[in-house]
């Protein structure tokens, strides 16, 4: 059997927040003269323990759903799997290229013209000039903006917009698909496309790691399931071996 | 005016706009993981675009009063110490302001400080005696000496380049201890 696609071994994370008071190097300064008597109070600097020993492994074709309430650490997971926050203990290996879907309007000028954005996003996500060529015309006839590609995107109404993010972050094949919360876009017309994407996409990655509050469609597309709470993990393992008191109601 | 473009385009923004830096890109920060030397290079390549449309107002202008100079072959060393200098000082200076906020409103008026204290408007031969080690002993005079005489034709002094170099060292040892101490917690600064 191959290795892992991804695999976490005793992730830990545990998240800084300051308060304004820390935030200032004034305090500090004033601070380090009368003995740190001033910042006594634990409450400038808080520590958050986000995540807590989480330990598992992906391979080829798993389709994973995290559940856990707000706050239980299901973002921030994500976020370490995509490697914008590195974990405070532990490790993390992930094989593949990732594509995360956490924030799809990243990169947007607005004052560029929808076909600009196209190149500019793309580039952001590691295209080359020719390869942004190929897709442009899909990406423009997929998005339905005919005639408004050439306008500045301050232009479009909400549904254009969205509809063009939509295509542009779902236009990048990729090993490793995460996604926090499945994304939906667009009149009902174009949801019918959208559904059959996202099907595609999904398909299409090798892993995928999807948090939802949905549980049937968790159930629908995942074959594992990973339950949070507080930053723990209560259960990782087939969607079938659920336990019943831990399946949401 | 040479000296004056060297330090608007490298030396003042470490300073005047670096303490945005990171900050200013916290959406991108929090949700992808680029790599973070990706948003100082973006920011150094500003740098020197502005740079390069400037050196065409100076020389037209120095054809209008009649004082052109071809450079000197050693504007091209001149840039690449001085890019890389900027690059790593402004590095450092993003993520300590990240962490203290307040640096954001204070650097700028140590920039100005330093502006009126390097030799830009006025020659560095008017401080003498003691006062000469104002100009000798800052390292940004000798950073701007190295891209301001080329400028105007001649070769930098090779005093320039020993005193360039270290504090090109030394900001490249002091990039090398923050970034790698403080990379891990950019994104819950921001």
């Amino acid at each position: 059997m191959s290795a892992p696609l991804v695999s976490l071994d005793h992730v830990g994370l545990v998240y800084p927040i300051y308060s304004v008071r820390a935030q200032s190097l004034r305090h500090a300064a004033i601070n380090l003269a009368v003995g740190g008597r001033l910042l006594k109070g634990s409450n400038d600097v808080i520590h958050v323990k986000a995540l807590n020993n989480v330990t598992f492994k992906l391979n080829e074709g798993d389709r994973l759903g995290l559940v856990g309430h707000n706050g239980s650490g299901k973002t921030t997971l994500l976020k370490v799997l995509a490697g914008v926050y590195e974990p405070s203990q532990g490790s993390i290996n992930v094989r593949g290229q990732i594509s995360s879907m956490l924030d799809i309007s990243h990169g947007v000028d607005w004052e560029a013209t929808g076909v600009d954005n196209i190149k500019i996003m793309s580039r952001l996500r590691g295209l080359r000039g020719r390869e942004i060529r190929e897709r442009m015309d899909g990406i423009i006839d997929f998005s339905e903006l005919g005639g408004y590609a050439d306008l500045p995107m301050k232009t479009y109404s909400a549904g254009m917009a969205t509809r063009l993010m939509f295509t542009l972050a779902t236009s990048f094949s990729s090993d490793v698909l995460i996604l926090d919360e499945w994304l939906g876009a667009g009149d009902a017309a174009f949801l019918h496309k959208v559904a059959e994407r996202m099907d595609s996409i999904v398909a299409q990655a090798r892993v995928l790691i999807l948090a939802s509050h949905n549980f049937s469609l968790l159930d629908a597309t995942c074959n594992k399931l990973l339950v949070l709470d507080k930053g723990s993990v209560v259960y990782f393992g087939p969607k079938e071996d659920l336990p019943d008191e831990l399946r949401p109601s | 005016m040479a000296g004056y473009l060297t330090w608007i385009h490298f030396i003042g923004p470490t300073l005047g706009e670096a303490p945005e830096l990171f900050v200013s890109v916290s959406g991108s920060i929090r949700n992808h993981a680029f790599p973070f030397m990706y948003y100082v290079l973006r920011y150094v390549t500003r740098a020197l675009i502005l740079l390069g449309h400037s050196l065409v107002v100076f020389y037209i202008m120095t054809l209008c009063v009649r004082n052109f100079h071809f450079p000197n072959w050693q504007i091209i060393p001149a840039l690449v110490v001085l890019t890389l200098f900027t690059t790593f000082l402004s590095t450092v200076v993003g993520i300590i302001s990240a962490r203290y906020r307040d640096l954001r409103f204070m650097l700028p008026y140590v920039g100005q400080m330093l502006f009126f204290v390097t030799p830009i408007f006025w020659s560095p031969h008017a401080m003498n005696g003691k006062r000469a080690i104002l100009v000798h002993a800052n390292p940004f005079y000798h950073l701007l000496e190295l891209l301001r005489q080329p400028l105007l034709g001649q070769p930098a002094p090779l005093n320039s380049w020993l005193n360039a170099l270290i504090a090109l060292a030394a900001v490249f040892v002091l990039w090398l201890v923050t970034f790698s101490a403080f990379r891990r917690k950019i994104p819950f600064w921001v």
